[in-house]
């Protein structure tokens, strides 16, 4: 795997005592293994200092930092692609069920309840006069 | 070997093609309709996958140019600050809409009248008014009548959609302010209607396509009524020319099919239904000795006058949990305290405010609504912040039309068959980036009002060209207009274009329900005219 990406993968998602990090998911091998993302990871592979595994956390962080100011286009690509890999990732989703009460499932074929409409609420709105102009 | 021949054909599947196809088939005009994409397979659409939010950024993504699927046909819009959003597919743009279902005022049919800008329209909300109905019918519309914004209507097929938190949130924020709200009219089912169509089950991506098939698109509302009626519909076919005889007048149609294999149809009249966008290019494609500059464009304007609906975004982020997540996306409520022209502002014309909900976590992250998530070490708090916690507010702009704003043929791109692509020139003018000002200053005051901790505004929405209007426009002078009020070319009276591209101006909503009341109008035009259009054709009516 490659160790400048996993590099700068973990610079961008470092994970806390809620998230993984991003080397705790592999996300490395889960970038380059999705069609659609790939591209994204090599350009950053090819873009990134040949030695950031070997920076310090700070200067990993300045390093993507001084990307991001020259390039932001392409940089902005890289984090959509490391985010895109990162919040599909079941334990990801698990992580966020675990912090927020989102459930971890996909949207079908359950959906969601909510209540139903209550037209009490446009009592406001619906004494007011007409709005529009006639034509 | 002989083409094959039909009454009228239609080009493009989506919500006016299905439309003007239902309409002419009730009445037993052999109709056939040509479409590039295919039917969309409900039992695989993305929303039962956990890659669903990947999908919705890739492969399923509403920008031709993002997802790439070889049914698309690529657009250049290096030259345009809005980019595209359309589908090839049975239903067309519909698959991926957010089904806001909101019908145009009476005053947009009359700017240059009454605010002595861009110009009227050759009809009126009146002429329209039966068909906006008809089509509520069919498309199923769940609201609730009494909208002081709005002309009275009929009582509506549906109850609204539940409003969700973040909507009640912000009618309570409107009511202090005094502004005008209400729940919108949407094209979605609260109640099971239409055959084997349920009810929502509040799911969030609409646009990933509804296995429910309560989201309204038209390859489960007019096409199965219009197939019933004896439409024939041939999917996969790549129309690259309307074909036409030495005086002009529209003979037929060629295309590729899947295969490559170039295949033609004879039909005694045309009608372009392909979006604002694929409609003037299969125009500017279609040259010939008696239209070297494109069909129908004696005026040199079959493409010109491209319009959005430039957007604006304020998201509010709440201490509360809004849950925005749960329920449509692009649906709840929406306000039109500030759409008409008000001389003391620095601008024409005006704008409305819709609710959206919000993402989930893919979403969230990567922005849309809310500016991404930085990452870093301050990333996973910062997601906590405002995963759930958000509601915004769009600020629809109306685009008064100007004839730089274009859509032309790429000098070198093609699809995947060679056909010439279109490219988009398009920039925003003064008047709408006042406009997007002023709604910006008044949607944050909304969140102010509502509580709103940190409020996120954003000048533009880049990712917002899904209403795509004018490039062929209506008018009933031939000089300045490319086809009349029942959607004819004046250059070509058996060639009838249908979609957003007759639009003469934008107003502020939603244009769906307007394309195909407009629609409807000319599909009954046509079944009333049919004799004058070719008199051997009343042969196949019953």
């Amino acid at each position: 795997m490659d160790t400048a990406l996993t590099a700068a993968l973990v610079t961008l998602l470092p994970g806390d005592d809620r998230f993984p990090a991003a080397t705790a998911v592999d996300l490395a091998r889960r970038l380059l293994a999705l069609d659609h993302l790939r591209p994204a990871a090599e350009a950053a592979v090819a873009r990134l200092p040949s030695d950031i595994a070997a920076l310090s956390a700070g200067d990993r962080t300045h390093a993507l930092k001084a990307w991001e100011a020259a390039d932001p286009q392409g940089f902005g690509a890289f984090v959509i692609a490391a985010y895109s890999a990162y919040y599909t990732h079941p334990t990801v989703l698990a992580a966020v069920e675990q912090a927020t009460g989102y459930a971890a499932r996909p949207p079908q074929p359950e959906g969601y309840a909510l209540p139903a409409f209550d037209e009490a609420i446009v009592a406001v709105p619906r004494r007011r006069g007409g709005l529009w102009r006639d034509a | 070997m002989a083409a094959e021949h039909t009454d009228v054909l239609v080009i493009g599947a989506g919500a006016s093609g299905a439309a003007v196809a239902w309409r002419l088939a009730t009445a037993g005009i052999q109709v056939t309709c040509l479409e590039q994409g295919g039917w969309v397979d409900y039992a695989r659409v993305p929303s039962f996958g956990q890659d669903w939010e990947l999908a919705r950024q890739t492969t399923h993504h509403p920008n031709p140019n993002i997802r790439r699927l070889p049914v698309d046909y690529p657009i250049d819009d290096t030259d345009a600050a809005i980019k595209p959003l359309i589908y090839n597919a049975v239903g067309g743009s519909t698959i991926h809409w957010g089904a806001h279902f909101p019908r145009l005022r009476p005053s947009d049919f009359r700017v240059r009248s009454l605010d002595g800008v861009a110009d009227d329209w050759p009809l009126r909300y009146a002429d329209l008014e039966r068909y906006y109905d008809e089509n509520d019918r069919i498309m199923g519309v769940a609201g609730l009548a009494g909208d002081p914004g709005n002309p009275p209507r009929r009582h509506r097929p549906m109850p609204p959609l539940p409003l969700g938190r973040g909507a009640e949130v912000m009618a309570g924020a409107f009511d202090r302010l005094g502004w005008h709200w209400w729940p919108s009219d949407v094209a979605i089912n609260s109640i099971p209607y239409g055959a084997g169509r349920g009810a929502c089950n509040h799911c969030g991506p609409c646009d990933l396509g509804c296995p429910v098939k309560a989201r309204s698109s038209t390859d489960v509302t007019y096409w199965p009524l219009a197939l019933n009626a004896g439409a024939r519909l041939i999917t996969d076919a790549r129309v690259f020319e309307i074909e036409t005889d030495p005086s002009g007048r529209a003979v037929g149609a060629a295309w590729h099919d899947a295969g490559g294999t170039v295949r033609r149809m004879r039909a005694d009249v045309v009608v372009l239904a392909a979006n604002g966008i694929g409609t003037p290019r299969l125009m500017l494609l279609s040259t010939s000795a008696r239209f070297p500059n494109g069909l129908a464009n004696d005026t040199g304007l079959v493409g010109r006058r491209l319009m959005h609906h430039p957007t604006g975004m304020v998201t509010g982020v709440f201490d509360e949990p809004l849950d925005g997540f749960k329920g449509p996306f692009a649906c709840s409520i929406l306000c039109q305290e500030f759409y008409e022209t008000d001389p003391a502002r620095d601008f024409v014309r005006g704008y409305q405010m819709q609710l959206v909900r919000s993402d989930g976590p893919l979403g969230t992250a990567c922005g849309g609504y809310l500016p991404r998530v930085p990452w870093g070490e301050a990333h996973h708090d910062a997601f906590l912040e405002v995963f759930g916690r958000t509601a915004s507010l769009t600020v629809t702009t109306e685009d008064l039309p100007r004839e730089e704003n274009r859509v032309e043929l790429h000098p070198t791109l093609t699809d995947g068959f060679g056909i010439p692509a279109p490219k988009m020139v398009y920039a925003l003018d003064d008047n709408t980036r006042a406009t997007i000002r002023h709604g910006i200053a008044n949607a944050s005051r909304a969140f102010q009002e509502a509580g709103a901790k940190r409020i996120l505004p954003q000048d533009l929405v880049v990712q917002a060209g899904f209403h795509l209007m004018g490039t062929a426009r209506m008018g009933d002078d031939p000089a300045i207009s490319v086809v009349d009020d029942t959607c004819r070319a004046h250059a070509a009276d058996n060639l009838l274009v249908v979609d957003g591209s007759v639009f003469v101006t934008a107003g502020a909503l939603n244009p769906t329900p307007t394309i195909q009341a407009i629609a409807l109008r000319a599909a009954e035009a046509l079944v009333r005219d049919r004799r004058a259009i070719r008199p051997g054709a009343a042969r196949s009516v019953a």
